[in-house]
Order: C-alpha cells, then sequence, then structure tokens
C-alpha cells in the first residue's frame, strides 16, 4: 500500500517536474517560477456525479493562470476547489489532493476561513455588500478584528487604488456601494479581495456580466495585479485568455486535457480536443 | 366581444375590481367610526321647549337633540287618532334630559308636541363625576350654606368656584393617588419584609427592628397625609350651588362633584372648537368615570400600547433566532419541512386557544411557580400568580410568533447565495456571515414580520380577558414605586374597553359615542404603530437593497 501510494506520487513528481521544466524552458526570462498551487489526482463528486476526472495541474506564483473549455468542462469547479467554496455545496465530495504551498487544503487541521483569507476569490456577477464602498473594502478586515480607523482608511484608500477605482469613488466612500456601476462593482468586488492581501485570487468568469469597455479595465487590472499576487482565472472567451494569462489550461468534460504556456498552447496546442476547441469546432 | 373577452380585459376589470371594493370597505369603515365617534366631544345646542302630549298636563324640558328618526304614523298606534289623517310620518327626537338622579337620561319626543322650542343662552351644561351631566341653570352660590351671589352673579361667581375646585381636586388625586397609595404600597411591602422573617425562622433583632423603625416612619407620613387630606377635603366641600332643572325643580349641588360648567348656546366657533379639543384630550389623558362611560381612556392606551411594546420585544428576538436555525443551521428535510408546516398552522389557531393556554400554563404554572419560590411570604394573596401584563404578553408573542418566523424566513430566502459566498470568499466563518451580512439585507423582512405582529396583537383582545385585561384597573402598570415596572398587574386595554363600554355598560345610550371614539382611538394607534414600523422598514429596505439573483 504504502510503496504503491510512493509510487504513484513519484510518478506525479516526474510529471510535474517535466510540466515545470517545459514550462520554464519557454518562459526563460521569467527566472525559476515557484509552485504555489498544486493539484494532485484530485476527482470531485456531486454526490453521484463525477465533475472531476484525476486532475493533476500547477500553479505557479505571481502569474495569470486561465482555465477554458467548453460549459460544463469543471473549471468553475475546479476553481471553487482552491479556496473550499465547493464545502458549499451539498453532497460535494473531492478525492485526492491539493496543495497550497505545502499545506494540504483538505486536510481536517486546515481552518478554511484561513484558506479563504489566503485565497481570495472574485465571483461572475458583481457582489458587492449593501454596504458603503468604504465598508464593502474593510469588511475582511472587520472579520480579522481590525477596527482601527486608520489603519482601515490606509488599507481602503490603497486597495481601492490597486484596483483602479480610487479616482471615480474617492469622494463618495460612504455612499452604497449599489449605486456603482456594473463594471465599478466588479472592481470594487476585487478591491475587498485584495484588501486582505490573499497569496492567490481567484476569477470566476468576472468579465461575462459587464460591457466591453469594463471588460478592458478588469483585463487591464488584472495585468497590472499579477506583479502582487498569482491570479487563477476562470474564461468563456478565449481571446481573453489569450491576452491577460501566462499559461492556460484546457479542461473537456471533467478533465484537464492541456496545461501549457498560453502562446504555446494557442499557437501550438498538443492534443486534437485543443485544438479543435480553440479553433472553433465546438464549445 | 370575443376579443374583448381574449384582450384579458375582464380579467383586469375584475382585479380592479376587489381591489376598488376592499378601499371602498377600510375607508368606509374609518369614515363611520371616525365621525360617530369625534363629534362627540363637539358641544351642541342645547334646546328648552315645550313638551305637551294630548291628554297629559305639558312638561317643560332642556336637553341636547341627540338624534332623530322619521316614524310611520301606523307604528304610533296611542297617538295616531290625534295626529291630522293626512299625516304619513312623524319625527321623533331623541333628546338627552341628563339630571339622571331624578328623571331618565333620555326622553323621546314626537316633534308635533313640541312647541316654544329656544335655545337659551343662560343654559348651563353641568359636567359631574357622578350622575352625568346636568342641564338648567345656576340660582345661587353658597360658601358654608350662606348665599354669596345670586340672579346674573351667579354664574360669574360659579365659574370662578369651579376653577379653584379643579386646584383643590388635583391637589387632593395627587396625595390620594400618589402619596397616600405610595405609603400603602410600602406598607405592604413592609409587612411582608416582617412575614418572610418569621417564615424563615430568622430572630434577627437588628432586622427586626429596622422593620419597626420604616413602619413607624411609614405610619407617622401616612397619618400627615391623612391629615393634609382631610383639611383639603374640608375645603373642597365648603362650597355648593342651587341648579334649577326643567320646570323649576331645584337642586343643592356641592361643587365637589362637578368637574365644569359651560354655556354651549353662548359659544361662538372658536369657543366651540377649544370645547372640543380640551375635551379630546381629557379623553386621552384622563381616567374612566362612571363605570367607564364617562372619562377619559388613558389607561386603555398606556395599558395597550405598553403590552404590544413587551410583546414586541419578546417575539422578534425569538422568532429571528428560530427563523435563523430553520432556515440556516437545521438540515433541510422533511423534519424541518414538517416543523415548518407546524408553524404555519399555529398562525391558524384560534386566539383564545392561546388565552386558555397562558392562563393554564403562564399564569396558574410559571406563575404560581415563581409566586411559591419567590413571595412565599405574600401567598395566598398572588403575585405572579394571578392574570397580568407580563402574561398577556408573552401569551400574545406566542400567538404571533408564526408570522415572524415566517416572514424573517421568507426573508432570508431571497437573499442571493453569491452575498452569502462573497462574505464566506473573503474568510468570514458562517456565523460572521450571517451576523453582518445576511441578518442587516434580511432586516427588512424581520420587520414585516414584526409589523403583521404588531397589527395583530394590538387588536387580540379575547385571549387577554384570560390573561390580564380588567375592566378597570386602580393603578398604571408603571409608577413611581420601586420597581417603577409592575408586570405582574392587570392592566386595561381599549379593544376590551370597546367590548365592556358597548355591551357591559349601564347606560349604553349614553356610552355609544364613547364606544365609536375608543373604537377610533385603537384604530388610531394601530396605525401609527403600523406606519411607524413600515417607515423604519422602508429606511432599512432603501439601506439594504441588493443586486437580485
Amino acid at each position: 500500500m504504502d510503496s504503491l501510494a510512493m509510487a504513484e506520487k513519484k510518478t506525479h513528481g516526474i510529471e510535474l517536474s517535466m510540466m515545470k521544466m517545459n514550462l520554464n524552458g519557454e518562459n526563460s526570462s521569467n527566472g525559476a517560477l515557484k509552485t504555489i498551487i498544486s493539484v494532485k489526482d484530485c476527482d470531485l463528486f456531486y454526490s453521484q456525479k463525477q465533475a472531476l476526472f484525476h486532475v493533476n495541474m500547477s500553479i505557479f506564483a505571481k502569474q495569470v493562470t486561465a482555465f477554458i473549455g467548453p460549459s460544463g468542462c469543471g473549471k468553475s469547479t475546479l476553481l471553487r476547489c482552491f479556496n473550499r467554496m465547493n464545502d458549499l455545496v451539498d453532497g460535494c465530495r473531492v478525492i485526492g489532493e491539493i496543495r497550497l504551498d505545502d499545506m494540504n487544503i483538505f486536510d481536517k487541521s486546515v481552518n478554511v476561513a484561513d484558506l479563504r483569507r489566503r485565497v481570495g476569490m472574485v465571483f461572475q456577477k458583481p457582489n458587492p455588500f449593501p454596504k458603503s464602498i468604504y465598508e464593502n473594502v474593510a469588511y475582511g478586515l472587520r472579520i480579522q478584528g481590525i477596527n482601527d480607523k486608520k489603519r482601515l482608511d490606509e488599507v481602503v484608500e490603497a486597495s481601492l487604488k490597486r484596483a483602479a477605482l480610487w479616482d471615480e469613488v474617492a469622494s463618495r466612500l460612504e455612499d452604497n456601494a449599489m449605486g456603482l456601476s456594473g463594471g465599478q462593482q466588479q472592481r470594487l468586488v476585487i478591491a475587498r479581495a485584495i484588501a486582505i492581501e490573499p497569496e492567490v485570487i481567484l476569477l470566476d468568469e468576472p468579465c461575462s456580466a459587464l460591457d466591453p469597455i469594463s471588460t478592458s479595465k478588469i483585463e487591464e487590472l488584472i495585468y497590472e495585479l499579477k506583479s502582487q499576487f498569482t491570479i487563477v482565472i476562470v474564461t468563456h472567451n478565449m481571446q481573453q485568455a489569450a491576452r491577460v494569462s501566462d499559461y492556460t489550461a484546457f479542461m473537456y468534460l471533467g478533465e484537464l486535457i492541456e496545461m501549457n504556456n498560453t502562446k504555446a498552447l494557442f499557437t501550438n496546442p498538443k492534443n486534437s480536443k485543443t485544438e479543435d476547441y480553440i479553433t472553433g469546432r465546438y464549445g | 366581444m370575443n376579443t374583448w373577452y381574449k384582450s384579458g380585459m375582464p380579467w383586469v376589470w375584475m382585479s380592479a375590481g376587489s381591489v376598488g371594493i376592499c378601499i371602498a370597505l377600510v375607508i368606509g369603515m374609518l369614515f363611520l367610526i371616525a365621525t360617530k365617534g369625534l363629534v362627540y366631544f363637539w358641544p351642541k345646542k342645547v334646546i328648552e321647549a315645550v313638551y305637551k302630549q294630548p291628554g297629559s298636563e305639558p312638561v317643560k324640558i332642556i336637553g341636547e337633540i341627540y338624534d332623530e328618526e322619521k316614524v310611520s304614523v301606523n307604528k304610533l298606534e296611542h297617538i295616531k287618532n290625534i295626529l291630522p289623517s293626512t299625516t304619513q310620518e312623524i319625527v321623533r327626537y331623541r333628546i338627552k334630559t341628563g339630571n339622571r338622579e331624578v328623571q331618565p337620561d333620555f326622553k323621546i319626543v314626537e316633534a308635533p308636541f313640541l312647541s316654544e322650542l329656544t335655545t337659551p343662552r343662560d343654559i348651563v351644561m353641568l359636567e359631574r363625576r357622578e350622575w352625568g351631566n346636568a342641564y338648567g341653570r345656576i340660582k345661587e352660590v353658597l360658601h358654608n350654606g350662606s348665599v354669596v351671589a345670586t340672579g346674573s352673579e351667579a354664574w360669574q361667581e360659579f365659574s370662578r368656584r369651579v376653577e379653584k375646585q379643579k386646584v383643590l381636586f388635583d391637589q387632593i388625586t395627587e396625595i390620594e393617588k400618589d402619596e397616600i397609595s405610595s405609603i400603602n404600597y410600602y406598607r405592604d411591602k413592609n409587612k411582608f419584609r416582617f412575614k418572610k422573617l418569621e417564615l424563615n425562622g430568622d430572630k434577627d433583632q437588628a432586622k427586626l427592628d429596622k422593620i419597626k423603625k420604616d413602619q413607624d416612619e411609614l405610619d407617622i407620613r401616612f397619618n400627615a397625609a391623612i391629615q393634609k387630606l382631610s383639611a383639603l377635603q374640608k375645603q373642597f366641600n365648603e362650597d355648593s350651588f342651587v341648579f334649577e332643572l326643567a320646570g323649576g325643580k331645584t337642586l343643592t349641588l356641592p361643587f365637589s362633584k362637578v368637574i365644569g360648567g359651560y354655556r354651549p348656546n353662548e359659544m361662538g366657533l372658536i369657543a366651540r372648537i377649544w370645547f372640543y379639543i380640551e375635551k379630546f384630550f381629557a379623553f386621552l389623558s384622563d381616567v374612566p368615570r362612571e363605570a367607564n362611560t364617562e372619562g377619559g381612556v388613558f389607561p386603555c392606551i398606556f395599558g395597550t400600547v405598553m403590552m404590544v411594546f413587551i410583546m414586541s420585544i419578546l417575539v422578534t428576538p425569538l422568532g429571528i433566532i428560530a427563523a435563523l436555525y430553520l432556515r440556516e443551521y437545521a438540515k433541510q428535510g422533511p423534519l424541518t419541512q414538517l416543523i415548518r408546516i407546524a408553524v404555519n398552522n399555529l398562525a391558524g389557531v384560534p386566539s383564545i386557544v392561546y388565552g386558555v393556554f397562558g392562563l393554564g400554563f403562564f399564569v396558574y404554572t410559571v406563575g404560581g411557580s415563581i409566586d411559591t419560590i419567590f413571595y412565599p411570604e405574600v401567598l395566598p394573596r398572588p403575585t405572579f400568580g394571578s392574570p397580568g401584563l407580563l402574561w398577556s404578553s408573552i401569551t400574545l408573542a406566542i400567538l404571533t410568533l408564526p408570522v415572524v418566523i415566517v416572514s424573517t424566513e421568507e426573508g432570508l430566502t431571497r437573499i442571493p447565495r453569491a452575498i452569502r459566498e462573497g462574505s464566506l470568499a473573503l474568510g468570514a466563518t458562517k456565523a460572521e456571515t450571517l451576523w453582518r451580512t445576511v441578518m442587516p439585507i434580511a432586516s427588512p423582512a424581520m420587520m414585516t414580520g414584526l409589523i403583521l405582529a404588531v397589527a395583530r396583537a394590538a387588536g387580540e383582545v379575547a385571549p387577554l380577558m384570560l390573561v390580564g385585561v380588567v375592566k378597570l384597573a386602580p393603578d398604571l402598570p408603571v409608577d413611581a414605586n420601586f420597581p417603577f415596572m409592575h408586570l405582574e398587574r392587570k392592566f386595561m386595554h381599549l379593544g376590551f374597553h370597546i367590548y365592556d363600554v358597548g355591551f357591559q355598560s349601564p347606560n349604553i345610550e349614553a356610552a355609544r359615542p364613547i364606544v365609536y371614539a375608543t373604537a377610533f382611538l385603537l384604530v388610531a394607534i394601530i396605525i401609527f404603530l403600523n406606519l411607524a414600523a413600515i417607515m423604519i422598514r422602508n429606511r432599512l429596505r432603501e439601506q439594504y437593497k441588493f443586486n437580485e439573483g
């Protein structure tokens, strides 16, 4: 039993390091990349239905990784595993291992709230709280028990600036966040997420409810944030993946088909399914 | 026709029609009770006339025309022959003649037999503490039995002395209600302190001395108060006046029995409006007199509002917590569904059943236990073991609990998943998410529950008759005596007051306008409480509106 597990681990190790080598080779300008999230043999079930099959992948720190694939391929499901958002779904079970640095996030000793502080998330539709703009950004800090006005002021301002929203809202921080436009709301939600300084930010189709101008603003923002955060983005839009990401993973029917440097994946897909998808034959 | 039918217009008309009927009913009801109730305070002209029924002596009458009706002569067998044969119907007046101690309060007279109908300016309407109103003329004013004013001066002297008497009366009431009742309250407490020591077998001389000392002090204060009171009362009873009734009969009445005298026929419009406002506020602020048929309804307003407040304070947290558990923490399955159905059905249980339950469980079981444990020295006199304000509030809280639970649950289900996930994704625990995000957003729904609960509770009477409402409560549930809130006391309630005055009073005819006025007041209070809650809810809604879906 032990030897078997060891063997399995070993193969993964080889696979991963090979993948890393491969990627490193094509990204030599970035220097050595550090793996921040590693997924090992991940199977996920919704009650009886299996949604993810033996997914193995590595997410590199301070890089943008995009998940693409047709609807229902499990890309959002996989994303929601990274901060255990799937815990909220009744009857959802995960087998396998996802490591954030060296911590297995499914371990019993892991505090889910702490995990989510390290792995922030932005959802498909803007979901600001019906509170003031200020309170929205300060929410995560208040949860951590930080109520010092000066500290909050600083963080709110810094976060809004990083989310490229400060200039638009500086004069009305006490206004209700519901009065903002959809694009502004989405940037507010990003500011809210980065206010608590997570290591990873998960973006679940962040632009699907937005107009093209707002979308381009969010994309610029993603580009800016890359220097400080690891970003994982799920998107329907292949052009978007090509524009914003460094790495792209193509998923199909719950399996990870191919993952590679974005440029390589789009110009030279190894798998025929990937090729079919990116050339528009389905999805 | 067929296309009209297909266009759906008939349904639009039907629904518009039913809305119209609802509005008409509500406005009609409010209009009816408002007009019938609010005219009560308006000073009516007092007429003087001669009433002569054929075959009997002419009688002089003085009084207010209360109402009039047209009656067919065929119904009036005894006078049918006397009237001209062409008459089909005649007008019949109901005249409030007052002076209940010497004659019936109301007299029914037929218009054809009335003559010399005048409204003399010098007729006085007396408002009295006993026997209802009196109509007549002030002839003389007496001080210790000797005449001080007569003739035209009598009215001025009367008015002056009435004002003086008002001040005296207020002083006497203050001593009786505040000082003496307070002393008695503490004397009572002292007595039970002594009895408690006896029960416990405590022979501590220091404690006994303390009680004795307190008792003596209270006795001294009591005697002083009584002396002060009797001096005032002597002064209060010094003055009297001679009052001439219709037909020349005179009465000598003491000022102590009179609240005020007015000359309604002399009043101009402004004086009438002033009189109206004064009477209306007296109605709101006075205690009832004469078996509730006169005076004000202040204790009823106080009791109703206080009961609704205590009920709200009890039901809101309980209902919200129950709904939170049921919706957020309990595993959704057949059992929770069953509980939900049971909660919904609780709202349909007749209220009197809650009354019986409240009496049996809260008053006798819980209250009885409290008495044996905490107030053994007072027994067999019950403290909490008898109906009271606390038990009424709790009973109504249970009665309205389903409403609060159901509305809160509705509110919780309406909150989009995205908002909860947003909070959880920032590292908040479930409890923090509930407390900081979900509950504020659901607060308008909680307010809706409270609004419905208040509307239901304020109008409920049947269960209260079993668990705490009485016809006349001598003391308010709040006073200056420690511990200030006396939730074990019985109280008065507007709803019950309507029933009592309208159906249990000895003088229904005179009390009828009070019934309407009280009903109007009850509706007004419920509307006021609801409007206040609705305004709070709308502000919350504005504050916590969220992206749908």
